[in-house]
């Protein structure tokens, strides 16, 4: 599957910039072991640094940004070995689609250059940085409460049943007394549209929004420290429980990056399979958002056409593994159990049902006038969503073109005939559109894979993980994995040590969406900024990690 | 028994002085007047819960509400827009040091008596991810285990909630009368 044909005036594409980069940058990038298909990983380490090396750091990234065209900067994370701290960035060339992996070594500065003013995806991830890391970043601002989990390990015996008083947080300052009209307003986190996702502050007054304040945490976990005490064995359980819109992509994308790392290839028939889960997943996620935003705005019968759809899947879902979350199907060199007698038909049929209702469904609300008023507030260009670094259903509907699935095909997604729907100006009714549409693309591939359903097992069961991981535990190498999941690029950067991990970061798309909200609700009226907030497609233990 | 129950009749006369006659009529043996009966009993048949928490069990919440056989038993809506109508909060999902004062607010606002579901492990023992308890900041009643529980452990909760709202047995209360007892008959 390495040599995808379309790709191949990409790759030499590719080729060329690589040859410029290492020209340019000379010996401080070194080859690493990610590259994987159609994809380029280069990482370097780059100096520790000392106060003075500040606006070589920064020269170093602008370089990277104007002449090398990485314009989206789509990751950061931290990765602590002993004294030593390192900081990944995760660039994108979308042009050759040439993907670049940074490695920073900092020592104990004061601060951590930021990248705001390159990137505005980056005053996010800094920010998850100072939070859930303790680092600080120059020019970021600060948080107003940090989520770490410290203080909530208090020991169990002083545990009292009974109502207790705890700390309430007061809204900022209005900046200018003077003008009285001016407000802060809170919204959520408990209260219904955000449902515990993220508190918003909005600074406004009756028609405007001035400014917003994005405060988040409410769900964390502090899930990627946790795995690091885990033996492997138990991450796939933890996994399931990641997201809550679905749990097929985030066990899934673990089992794929074992497999990569320990060098498992997928039998033929578990690979139709997983494409057929993939799908399925997409389109429960993707009713479960128009659902949400139908019955937000009102639309309330089809908002229960769209919850009888979702118990369709959740019907199919049954049928194959008993569940219908947090389902344990999947498994390294396969899935655990075989399709069921006759699950193919029924989910033909099943799809083909959902694809009619969801016409219906899609007629009466998208021609409809109050919904054309309500949903064309808070348009995004593509320019500005490259730069907050947005991913998924969200991007395309601002007319970017780019989907994992076909840049980067795995099982058999460059065989199958499907595309990518895309929009104009990025309002919410073009990211209510382009997921409808994504919706009647997936059913065709799963038509398409369950037609041509290849025979034979769904697993090896010869597979000996302690004799692979005896193999693999010379070398530890960074893995990297992502995956087209339903609101974007889900990705994870892990290290293995012996039969744990000792690096595990999740790239949750939803966090990154989040931060672009501030932007795009700025200027609109508070009432369509929770319906712009609905349509971002924010899923809070995601997010919230 | 008797004695707390006397308690909660008296204070509750106070509270009401044009009704103490009408409840001092309609006195019945076990010490809980027919009246109060009947209001707890209306109450069951109505329940007004609010639902707090992004878990993977509230999406199996909001299922109760669906097109799904077993939902028929559910008569409410799981989604009251003010809190202030509400008296049952259902937790699920994670719960920590962020979100506490946030659920403390929301409970205080809820109609008096308090009833408390906690569905799920996440919400009733922190375990999963070794997180907060709910019954460290409030008093539960119903505990909903299972990760997620299933339909019929949710269907079954709910009954025996209704049961408890019938009875007029919140856990709530109950702590706020041991609180006003003196020692002694605290201990009987
Ligand atoms: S108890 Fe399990 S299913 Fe429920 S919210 Fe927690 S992890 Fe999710």
């Amino acid at each position: 599957m390495n040599n995808i044909n379309g790709l191949n005036t990409q790759s030499n594409q590719s080729n060329l910039l690589r040859d410029a980069l290492y020209r340019r940058f000379g010996t401080e990038f070194k080859s690493s072991h990610i590259d994987r298909g159609a994809i380029e990983w280069r990482s370097t380490l780059f100096y520790p640094w000392k106060d003075n090396l500040k606006d070589e750091f920064e020269s170093f990234f602008n370089e990277l940004k104007i002449d090398f065209n990485f314009h989206m900067l789509v990751d950061i994370s931290l990765e602590k070995k002993g004294h030593e701290k390192i900081l990944h960035y995760g660039l994108i060339n979308l042009e050759n689609y040439f993907r670049l992996l940074v490695s920073v070594k900092i020592n104990d500065g004061p601060f951590i250059p930021g990248l705001k003013h390159l990137w505005k995806s980056a005053e996010g991830l800094e920010k998850e940085l100072e939070e859930r890391h303790g680092l600080r970043v120059s020019n970021g601002s600060p948080s107003q409460q940090r989520s770490l989990l410290k203080k909530i390990k208090k020991e169990k015996s002083e545990k009292r049943e009974g109502i207790r008083k705890l700390p309430e947080y007061q809204l900022p300052i209005t900046p200018n007394q003077h003008d009285l009209q001016k407000k802060w307003y809170q919204a959520g986190p408990i209260s219904q549209p955000l449902k515990g996702r993220a508190r918003l502050d909005f600074l406004a007054d009756t028609e405007k929004v001035y400014d917003c304040q994005i405060e988040t945490g409410f769900c964390h976990r502090g899930f990627e420290k946790m795995m690091l005490n885990k033996p492997i064995s138990e991450v796939s359980f933890f996994m399931e429980r990641l997201c809550t819109r679905d749990s097929v992509f985030a066990p899934l994308i673990w089992n794929e990056a074992l497999e990569q790392r320990l060098q498992v290839s997928v039998t033929e028939k578990a690979q139709a399979i997983r494409m057929v889960w993939m799908e399925m997943a997409r389109i429960e996620g993707h009713l479960s958002y128009l659902q949400e935003l139908t019955g937000e705005l009102g639309f309330l019968i089809e908002s229960s056409a769209l919850t009888e759809l979702i118990e369709q899947v959740y019907h199919l879902y049954n049928l194959h593994s008993g569940k219908n979350q947090n389902f344990s199907i999947f498994t390294v060199g396969g899935m655990k159990k075989d399709l069921p007698m006759g699950w193919a038909t029924e989910c033909l049929e099943v799809v083909k049902y959902i694809y009619k209702e969801l016409e219906s469904i899609q007629s009466k609300v998208i021609r409809n006038k109050s919904w054309m008023i309500l949903t064309a507030a808070n348009p995004m260009s593509a320019t500005s969503a490259l730069e907050f670094g947005l991913t998924g259903p969200n991007l395309r509907a601002c007319g970017v073109n780019y989907d994992l699935r076909k840049r980067r095909p795995r099982y058999y997604y460059s065989d199958v005939d499907f595309q990518v729907p895309l929009g104009i100006d990025g309002t919410t009714y073009d990211r209510f559109l382009v997921r409808v549409e994504e919706i009647k693309q997936s059913i065709k591939i799963i038509n398409q894979v369950l037609d041509h359903l290849p025979a034979g097992k769904v697993n090896d069961p010869d597979i000996d993980m302690e004799e692979l991981f005896k193999k693999a535990s010379d070398t530890e190498p960074l893995t990297y994995n992502m995956i087209e999941s339903t609101e974007g690029e889900l990705g994870i950067l892990m290290r293995t040590k012996g039969k744990g991990l000792s690096h595990f970061h999740i790239r949750s798309p939803s966090y990154v969406h989040l931060h672009c909200f501030s932007n795009l609700v700025k200027g609109d009226s508070v009432a369509n900024a929770l319906s712009a907030f609905l349509s971002l497609g924010i899923d809070a233990w995601e997010m919230d990690r | 028994m008797s004695k707390s129950s006397k308690k909660s009749n008296s204070s509750s006369m106070e509270k009401n002085e044009d009704l103490s006659q009408l409840e001092g009529i309609a006195q019945v043996a076990n010490g809980r007047s027919l009246f109060s009966k009947i209001k707890s009993w209306s109450r069951s048949q109505l329940l007004a819960p609010f639902t707090v928490g992004a878990g993977c069990c509230a999406r199996e919440i909001m299922r109760l509400e669906g097109p799904n056989p077993q939902s028929h038993f559910i008569r409410e809506r799981f989604n009251h827009e003010r809190v202030e109508y509400c008296d049952i909060l259902i937790v699920s999902g994670v719960i920590n040091e962020k979100l506490s004062p946030y659920i403390l607010r929301v409970y205080e606002k809820m109609m008096e008596p308090k009833y408390c579901v906690a569905v799920g492990t996440c919400s009733a023992t922190g375990a999963i991810f070794d997180t907060m308890a709910i019954d460290e900041l409030i008093p539960v009643d119903v505990y909903i285990p299972g990760c997620p529980p299933s339909m019929d452990a949710l269907v079954g909760g709910i009954e025996i909630l209704r049961s408890k709202v019938a009875k007029g047995e919140s856990r709530a209360e109950l702590l706020k009368l041991q609180a006003n007892q003196p020692p002694e008959e605290a201990s009987l």
